[in-house]
């Protein structure tokens, strides 16, 4: 692993598990990888491939006693987030480790008003009351571009529109300005127009202040905008991780090329739409080795044994036995 | 995922709770045996409820220094058995709660059915009602009724006739909106099927699981309701016996004789607990959607 | 909002006169009271010389009509009982009532409420299952035995507590415990299953994301969200507060209406029932009013409009 002053956050070998009955079934399966500062990581994938799981393990957010961490460190600033005690990661999150979900509608408590939730984070983590509080409320609601922002203080959640809401969620999770923002398919629920400038805005606030994201995604045009380096995801494993354009330009798993065949292409002639065969796996009855084996056009004996990884590249990693074979996207 | 476990994940998570869920047994079997023995009750009581010695009166149970074992329970201040009586008290609950649920039952599943299924003025018109009449107070009527016209077997179901239907009937009216959107209703509909056999034929069955639910919920409601009726004065005739009325014949000598007034009330307390578990149960595994009234 | 209010008002005010017109009713089904009020010995000229004093020699609705006015004034008739003024019986039982009532709605608020909450968040521990066992048993309990073991329990056998009648303190404990029995169940399944709901919801998870300390999450969060439900559902709780109130008052022989209702429905003081099944259901009606306006008031999506 990279051990430089610039990496802000170290994930190292990460199980988490589910446990149902008397099995321990991991939904996050050995997953490393680290995030330096300023930078945008993104995290693609299908659903239940344990691409939010990640996110939750990180903020310690479980929902006990179900799911527990059974392996791993996160390493955040120097210190292993799995040491630490409720009371330490509570001053964390929220202040330094922030989050913002996919439906700004039920992310946002219908009982109270903008104000109130804004200025909640800044009330507990920075101690401001009143007037102060306020202001800074205002200020941070202008900071995610809400026109016009002290109108809306008394306003509830339900009164504004989708956009304006995941501005707000936005504002909530921005509100201390934490080092790491870890966005999970914010945009997902948006219409496109919007996207783009939820987006823009997110870009923004991150070259103002230096932040690192954490993007989760399945649309990797949103990856294309946002992220300097991907990690993708299948099964509860990262199969390759590389600077965004050398995921593109040269896909080396099987599994990322299917992923960027199934995106249709508007430059050359038309062509019928691809999608990957098959579904993924039952992560309480996995096959031995390659997680990806049954779907994959490449698949071979050797794919019983649970590919090591390769580095193809500086920085690009995959976990397959014949990257060699996986012709790119071109 | 595993399936086969007859109970809602989140009841895994505690033991006692688990097993209250996983056995319906007991309190099906405890029911079953509450309705079995009052069924039978001219068969097994040991004597007459209605005939009591007065040199007998107030006896306490068997194992009671002056009790005997003719009157395993004792008896009330009239001489007369109180087991005997019990057993015929389990009569007279049960079939108040059988008649009630027959007849609300029906009328507000007709009605249900007809408000779901037509909608429009019909629904408008059905749903005034159940909204009044889910409204009023009914343990007053009750009262005002037994005041008006006296106490009597017909005028306790009457009550909770009254109070039961528009429960009854909502609920069937949700189910039916819900039901009618379906392709099989749509194509019954094409097949030029008569409103009437679309209703019968496709929408009841449907209904019938919530209804059996909702039914057992009732039931033990049903029993609390009759037996508070009876003892203010206002449900079942003194001339019938009743466990509610057992209760209320035995205040003024309760001080001495405890044994008059614990026995009817652990029997409602039986009677009302097993249905409620077996209602509960019923409705995890049939429809958790219903909520708890 | 306000149309909201006005809206439920006029519902509330269709209610009450449905109620005013079964009650209407109900007395005309007793049967002729003049038979009641004269003796034996009276002719058929005094019974129809009464009878036009009653005013019941009147078409119904005049008579109803009469009856609405009279009511309206404040004239509820006589006790052929007491034979004191309805209205004024009333005013003076009702304090009893209020002051039993009050005391039992608090211990249910008190006891239900935290349980409830604290069962949803520690679900599947030991309390959480006492919690659930406490309230299968009280929803199948009647009331009035409850009471009467009570009774026998703590004011016969051990003699800690008062066996009837309202006068000290030590008067209220145990009517107002059998009282807050009737609702207590219901009100704690309810906040619990409310409280699950709102746990799993993603705002929860957002205040958990902020950093905000647990017991603001559970308090602050989740609770009043959760309130919704749990109000909603009172509406039917509220006739079971009335019904438990007449029963309780019959047990322990509390001066109250509902005592006073039940022995007037046994002498047959038909005035009387009258009067107080129409104050115990304009206090039903209005409760319900009540109770939808806070409803109204906690939900900002109901309070502003959509």
């Amino acid at each position: 692993m990279i051990h430089d002053k610039n990496v802000l956050l170290e994930v190292e070998d990460l199980q988490t598990s589910f446990i149902t009955g008397s099995q321990l079934v991991p939904v996050v399966d050995g997953v490393s990888f680290c995030v330096r500062r300023g930078e945008t990581l993104g995290l693609i994938g299908e659903s239940g491939c344990g691409k939010t799981m990640t996110c939750l393990t990180i903020l310690r957010l479980l929902p006990a006693p179900t799911a527990r961490v059974t392996r791993g460190r996160i390493v955040f600033e120097g210190a292993d987030l799995l040491r630490k005690t409720p009371a330490e990661m509570r001053a964390i999150r929220g202040a330094k480790i922030s989050m913002v979900l996919q439906d700004s509608l039920t992310s946002l408590n219908p009982a109270f008003t903008i104000a109130n939730q804004v200025g909640e984070a800044i009330a507990l983590h920075q101690g401001l009351r009143g007037a102060t509080l306020r202001q800074r409320v205002i200020e941070e609601l202008g900071r995610v571009r809400i026109p016009d922002a002290e109108t809306h203080l008394a306003d509830y959640p339900h009164t504004l529109s989708g956009g304006m809401r995941q501005r707000v969620a936005g504002a909530i999770a921005l509100a201390c300005h934490p080092s790491l923002l870890i966005a999970d398919e914010p945009t997902t629920a948006l219409d496109v127009t919007v996207q783009a400038q939820y987006l823009r805005l997110l870009k923004d606030v991150q070259r103002e202040t230096g932040m690192s994201m954490i993007f989760v995604t399945h649309d990797f045009g949103v990856v294309a905008r946002m992220c300097d380096r991907v990690a993708v995801m299948y099964a509860g494993k990262i199969v390759e991780m590389a600077e965004t354009r050398e995921i593109f330009d040269n896909p080396r798993h099987p599994y990322t090329r299917a992923l960027l065949e199934c995106l249709p292409r508007i430059d050359g002639p038309p062509r019928p739409l691809v999608s990957i065969e098959g579904q993924p796996p039952d992560l309480s009855a996995l096959p031995p080795g390659c997680r990806f084996a049954p779907r994959c056009r490449l698949a071979s004996d050797v794919c019983r044994e649970y590919p090591c990884e390769q580095t193809i590249a500086e920085s690009h990693r995959v976990s397959c036995w014949r990257a060699d074979e996986v012709v790119g996207r071109g | 995922m595993n399936d086969a476990s007859p109970t809602l994940p989140i009841f895994q998570v505690s033991q006692f709770g688990a097993r209250l869920r996983v056995i319906p047994t007991l309190p099906a079997a405890v029911l079953l045996a509450l309705c079995l023995l009052g069924f039978l009750a001219p068969l097994i009581a040991p004597h007459s409820p209605m005939q009591g010695s007065l040199g007998e009166k107030l006896r306490p149970p068997a194992w009671v220094t002056g009790g005997q074992w003719a009157y395993p329970l004792g008896t009330d201040l009239l001489g007369r058995d109180i087991l005997s009586r019990l057993l015929y008290g389990a009569r007279t609950s049960l079939a108040v709660a059988a008649v009630a649920v027959v007849v609300a039952g029906t009328l507000g599943t007709i009605l249900g059915l007809l408000s779901g299924y037509f909608g429009g003025v019909v629904d408008a018109i059905i749903m005034r009602f159940t909204d009044i009449a889910l409204s009023l107070p009914l343990i007053l009527v009750a009262i005002v009724l037994a005041a008006a016209i006296g106490t009597s077997f017909g005028n306790v179901i009457l009550v909770i006739v009254l109070l039961l239907w528009p429960r009854y009937a909502r609920q069937v009216r949700g189910e039916t909106l819900s039901i009618k959107e379906r392709d099989f209703v749509a194509l019954a509909r094409i097949a030029n099927c008569s409103h009437f056999r679309i209703i019968w034929r496709h929408i009841f069955p449907s209904v019938l699981p919530t209804l059996l639910v909702l039914v057992t919920l009732q039931a033990g409601y049903i029993v609390l309701l009759e037996s508070t009726l009876s003892f203010l004065g206002v449900g079942i005739p003194p001339s019938t016996p009743a466990w509610g009325l057992m209760i209320s014949e035995g205040r003024t000598v309760m001080d001495s004789a405890w044994w008059v007034v614990l026995w009817p009330g652990l029997a409602i307390l039986l009677m009302v607990l097993s249905g409620n578990l077996l209602g509960d149960w019923l409705r995890d595994r049939l429809d958790p959607t219903l909520k708890q009234v | 909002m306000l149309r909201f209010i006005v809206g439920r008002a006029m519902q509330s005010l269709v209610c009450f006169v449905v109620v005013s017109c079964l009650v209407f009713y109900a007395a005309r089904l007793t049967g002729d009271p003049t038979v009641l009020l004269l003796s034996e010995m009276a002719s058929k000229e005094d019974a129809a010389r009464l009878r036009a004093h009653l005013g019941l020699d009147k078409p119904i609705l005049v008579q109803y009509g009469l009856f609405l006015k009279q009511a309206i004034r404040g004239d509820l008739g006589e006790s052929t009982r007491l034979h004191r003024p309805v209205l004024a019986v009333l005013a003076a039982r009702f304090p009893a009532s209020l002051q039993l009532g009050s005391v039992a709605f608090i211990i249910t608020l008190l006891i239900a409420l935290p349980i409830g909450v604290y069962s949803a968040a520690k679900r599947g521990t030991v309390l959480d299952n006492a919690g659930r066992v406490f309230a299968v048993l009280g929803q199948s309990l009647p009331l009035f035995w409850l009471g009467l073991i009570l009774m026998l329990v703590f004011a016969v056998w051990l003699g800690l507590l008062p066996a009837a009648g309202r006068g000290t303190a030590a008067n209220f404990i145990l009517p107002a415990v059998t009282m807050g029995w009737a609702t207590t169940p219901a009100v704690m399944r309810l906040t619990r299953s409310a409280m699950l709901e709102v746990l799993e919801s993603e705002y929860v998870k957002m205040a958990r994301i902020k950093g905000l300390p647990e017991w603001k999450v559970i308090w602050k969060h989740a609770l009043k969200n959760a309130l919704l439900p749990v109000v909603t559902f009172s509406v039917l709780l509220f006739a079971e507060m009335i019904a438990g109130a007449i029963v309780t008052e019959t047990v322990f022989a509390w001066p109250g209406v509902g005592q006073l209702l039940i022995s007037s429905v046994y002498y047959r003081d038909f005035p009387m029932v009258q009067g107080t099944v129409l104050l115990l259901s304009a206090l039903f009606i209005l409760g319900n009013l009540t109770v939808d306006v806070l409803y109204a008031y906690l939900d900002p999506r109901i309070r502003y409009g959509r």
